[in-house]
């Protein structure tokens, strides 16, 4: 009987312990859903002269986007941790604003593409420099098969075909290769082309892309837009091909199926809006700006009317096997048209500042595109789910090309008819994230001392 | 029936001289598996010792990997041997855990035993190591990922030039120090067992603490020499243990062998097959994490970037204390609730440590906030303090009152709950937290002074048991104890005649391992039986 009440008891107290423990962590979320992307309706006009400085901006909170490296263990790749993202709409534009940490900005890096309409152009960021495998030694052979060849070592001509070679695998170099070898053996590929990269890629021997105080590239932000129908076939980014500079392009005997950015998605297409602070940056740190190269419509056979002293980004479109550049000129890569898309490389607006460690970088988009543009651009509009992405490049760091900060997973975007509403819920502890695995350690601590109290008390004491 | 037997113990006792043998005689209540938890490691010892020599045969240190998939997929009944290997260490350290905890919460480190204490402390730490050393050997990407943790530790601590010659050329798959070292840790291991156990020959076990309630807990030597030799019953009594022991050794693994599709954080406990070659693509997708008895250690790594702190509270303090309390805890008490510090610091670093067992295994490798460690760490110690305060030892003069265990629950969750308001009120400091934290605060201080909960202690004595024996019953209980040995021993001969159907490698392999843990379990348990009829109820009968 008096055992009976005693273990009511006992259950009773363990129940007001419990209670006690988990009405610490009440109402605290548990975990952290994936961020979405969302835009508020807002009203007021963008200064792309300072991005980020409108006041409707003050009303939207930053949604924080973890990034990963696109090409896992290269030392240059994913150094751009996260990034911050806003987005607004105001009937007219769709607005996007980028915030990321960035220790040294690209001042002055070329983008090698517009650096390649202008010949007189010089500085850092002309053409890519790798860096190879620690491990990988070459041997410049000259014999018969390879008497046509020419190789430049260490800036002396030299006859014969530089062969890579990395524990045994070789990788033949085309004519005319240009490296560099340090005192502690590396290898630097001047002239870096693509193709060339996906060979070194594939064979171990690309270990990233090579930087110093005075040779490094631009730094860039890209928006992807999937295309496709319905949602991606998987949310999880697969990324870009590393290919050739065009698909089918035949490369020192290696076909190229897949040009060098082309989506590895299985059945989708996708628009990038791409602003490089080597070329599209309206800025006198922007090289290509420096020179007005986009003003002289010789060189570029493009009209660039420059309204309000801002910048753009490059509307790019890649289906899974190319990439195209979606204008006439083809400028970056092969223009998607040759005729029937009028200005549309400077459709979309950037403003960008570098500030206190880091970039903001404004997009405006215009939501009304015109029927010309339709099949390559993102046309979203308000009430609809559409997946998007975000890559980061810090040139002063390494990253180039296919050498980036990416996310994970797709992201969901979406347009509302209202501005940004806080939370309702008031709870004060609503901002505190408690791991479960610690909470499972806390109670498992609780019941295990618990426990250990009760054996020593009815066992031990015997 | 058993007096064929007696003849053969006649005849042993006397060729062997073993009347003569300098063990301790042990008295009838000693016979309860609670005393014997030493012998299970022995026992555990022993199996880990015959099948690593087994398999010493056909490991190949400088090919570590390949070396033993060959033994799990070529040698006959090698999976067999290799995974009852592995789990012949994780029974020695567990059952070392609990021969350790139970007798520190005894006492048993007090005078004369101090030295015993300390061997077997040392003990632990050589199991600890040999078996880290053992589990290197697989030279799977585990195996390699522990030994670099391990040398990122040695190299924290500033003692780098010690990893080539504690781990050698391990990066390239070649294992010969690895090997060198578990041998000669092993070879301690032996070593200082001889130790221990002569040494606790001499005292003999810890008696009860209704016989001997102060240190030295030791019998007289008039006292000593009325109980039974160690020959036979002693040895009788020790290969039931045995038999046991190696039983479950050998069936648990081979029958996880067979086990798939539980949670990840249940690998480090469950899964007895080697992971992928470390060189191998698959090994790109393996979570790295240490053997499960490493855990907590691995778990600490995250609360700190400095591996000497790590070192430190993972190691070297819980070792010192456990070194030192002999002298540390001098008094002649050994009831537990008369030495609440010793015993209160057991109670929490037990807890500790199956705390951040299960961290590590749930969450390797995510780093941890103060603020968390302080709400996964502060709890225990609380509850336990006040377990401890409100428990009073037995003959303590009752006093009417609130129950202790109810007291310290309600204070227990009164503190929590002060905690929780007052960690809330140091991050969002407002009107509302203030107003929680205060009124518990207040309550929480009057608790503790015993204003609010009138503590105390209810009464003790327990309805002392009168024990008649039943002539009938004893021999009804016999009578079935000798069909279950026929029973026991039958199955048993069925069983090992279908030993010899199962293939000796393959992916059946392992149902030898299972077949012949069940075995051996039969016969520990038909020897157990043996036992009671002759020794137990043999003597009740005798005695009424």
């Amino acid at each position: 009987m008096r055992l009976g009440k005693k273990s009511h008891i006992m259950i009773l107290v363990l129940a007001v312990l419990s209670l006690s423990v988990f009405s610490m962590f009440f109402q605290v979320p548990v975990a952290q859903s994936s961020p979405v992307v969302t835009a508020y309706k807002v009203v007021g006009t963008t200064d792309l002269g300072n991005p980020g400085s409108e006041s409707f901006w003050s009303s939207i909170p930053w949604t924080n986007i973890s990034l990963t490296a696109n090409i896992p263990n290269a030392p240059t790749s994913g150094l751009t941790k996260y990034l911050l993202v806003k987005a607004a709409w105001n009937g007219s534009d769709l607005i996007f604003l980028l915030n990321w940490e960035a220790p040294k900005p690209a001042y002055n890096a070329w983008s090698a593409a517009a650096a390649g309409i202008y010949p007189p152009a010089s500085g850092p960021g002309l053409f890519r420099l790798v860096e190879l495998t620690p491990g990988v030694v070459y041997k410049v052979v000259d014999n018969s098969t390879f008497s046509s060849y020419v190789s430049i070592v260490n800036g002396k001509e030299e006859p014969g075909r530089i062969i890579f070679n990395y524990s045994g695998i070789l990788l033949p170099a085309p004519n005319d290769t240009q490296i560099h070898v340090l005192s502690n053996g590396t290898i630097i590929l001047f002239h870096s082309l693509r193709p060339m990269e996906k060979l070194l890629y594939g064979d171990g021997m690309f270990y990233g892309y090579y930087v110093n105080s005075t040779w490094y590239y631009p730094d860039r932000a890209a928006i992807m837009w999937y295309l496709g129908s319905g949602a991606p076939s998987t949310m999880t980014m697969v990324g870009m091909h590393i290919g050739g500079k065009y698909a089918g392009q035949v490369f020192d005997g290696f076909n190229f199926t897949y040009a060098g950015g082309s989506l590895k998605l299985p059945g989708g297409s996708a628009n990038i809006w791409m602003w490089v602070s080597g070329a599209t940056w309206n800025s006198s740190e922007d090289p290509a700006f420096k020179v007005n190269l986009w003003q002289n419509e010789s060189d570029t056979g493009l009209s660039y009317t420059d309204l309000h002293n801002h910048g753009f980004a490059v509307p790019l479109f890649t289906n899974n096997t190319n990439m195209y550049e979606v204008d006439t000129s083809g400028i970056w890569y092969a223009p998607v048209k040759s005729s029937g898309l009028n200005d549309s490389l400077f459709y979309i607006w950037t403003g960008a500042k570098y500030s206190n460690g880091s970039w903001t970088v404004e997009y405006v988009y215009p939501l009304n595109v015109p029927s010309s543009y339709e099949p390559f651009f993102a046309h979203p509009s308000e009430g609809n789910i559409y997946y998007i992405a975000f890559a980061i490049w810090q040139g002063p760091l390494g990253e180039s090309l296919f050498d980036k900060s990416i996310v994970p997973n797709w992201l969901t975007f979406e347009m509302v008819d209202h501005g940004y509403v806080p939370p309702t819920t008031t709870s004060l502890v609503s901002h505190i994230v408690i791991p479960t695995a610690v909470v499972t350690v806390t109670v498992v601590g609780v019941i295990v001392a618990i426990l250990a109290i009760v054996i020593i008390a009815a066992v031990y004491r015997r | 029936m058993f007096s064929i037997s007696k003849k053969i113990n006649d005849w042993i006792e006397e060729r062997l001289m073993l009347e003569d043998l300098p063990f301790f005689k042990t008295p009838d209540y000693m016979y309860k598996v609670n005393y014997w938890l030493g012998a299970l490691v022995a026992g555990s010892f022993m199996y880990a010792v015959i099948s690593g020599l087994l398999l010493l045969l056909y490991y190949e240190p400088s090919a570590g990997y390949t070396s033993t998939i060959s033994i799990i997929d070529s040698i006959p009944y090698g999976s067999v041997v290799l995974y009852s290997h592995l789990y012949a260490a994780y029974a020695m350290i567990i059952l070392a855990y609990t021969h350790m905890f139970y007798n520190y919460f005894h006492g048993a480190y007090k005078r004369p035993r101090e030295l015993l204490w300390i061997i077997g402390v040392i003990l632990l730490v050589l199991t600890l190591s040999a078996s880290f050393m053992g589990y290197s050997l697989i030279g799977d990407v585990l195996a390699v990922s522990a030994v670099d943790v391990g040398a990122g530790i040695v190299s924290g601590l500033g003692l780098g030039f010690l990893n080539p010659i504690l781990f050698g050329a391990y990066d390239s798959g070649d294992f010969t120090r690895v090997l060198a070292l578990h041998i000669i840790l092993v070879a301690l291991i032996g070593l200082f067992f001889v130790l221990h156990f002569f040494l606790a020959e001499s005292y003999g076990m810890m008696p009860s603490r209704k016989v001997k309630p102060k240190a030295p807990a030791v019998y007289t030597k008039e006292e000593w020499s009325k109980f039974n030799a160690w020959w036979p019953r002693n040895f009788v009594y020790m290969s039931s243990l045995i038999f046991l022991t190696w039983g479950f050794i050998l069936a648990i693994p081979n029958a996880l062998a067979y086990l798939s599709g539980y949670p990840t954080y249940l690998n480090p406990f469950l899964n007895p097959h080697p992971a992928p070659s470390p060189s191998s693509p698959a090994a790109m997708s393996v979570t790295a994490y240490p053997p499960w008895f490493f855990l907590f250690l691995f778990k600490i790594a995250d609360f700190t970037s400095s591996y000497l702190i790590m070192v430190l509270i993972g190691a070297i303090i819980p070792l010192l204390w456990f070194i030192l309390v002999p002298f540390i805890d001098r008094s002649a008490e050994l009831d537990p609730m008369k030495r609440k510090v010793a015993v209160g610091v057991g109670l929490v670093f037990l807890t500790y440590f199956i705390q951040t067992t299960i961290w590590g295994a749930i969450a390797p490798a995510v780093p941890a906030k103060l603020s968390q460690l302080v709400l996964v760490f502060l709890p225990p110690p609380i509850l336990i303090g006040l377990g401890l305060a409100f428990i009073k030892p037995r003959g303590t003069s009752p006093k009417s009152g609130t129950s202790p265990m109810i007291s310290a629950a309600i204070f227990s969750a009164l503190t929590l709950l002060f905690i929780g308001a007052f960690s809330m009120f140091s991050q969002y400091p407002s009107v509302l937290t203030a107003g929680a934290v205060i009124p518990l605060g207040i309550l929480f201080a009057l608790a503790g002074t015993k204003k609010v909960l009138n503590a105390d202690q209810p009464s003790n004595s327990l309805p002392s048991t009168v024990t008649s024996i039943d002539v009938n019953k004893v021999n009804t209980k016999v009578k079935l104890a000798e069909i279950m040995i026929a029973i026991l021993l039958i199955v048993s001969i069925a069983l090992v005649a279908a030993l010899w159907t199962i293939p000796p490698t393959g992916f059946l392999s392992n149902l030898f391992g299972i077949d012949l843990g069940i075995v051996f379990i039969m016969l520990g348990e038909a020897i157990s039986l043996y036992h009671y009829v002759v020794y137990v109820a043999g003597k009740q009968s005798s005695t009424s």
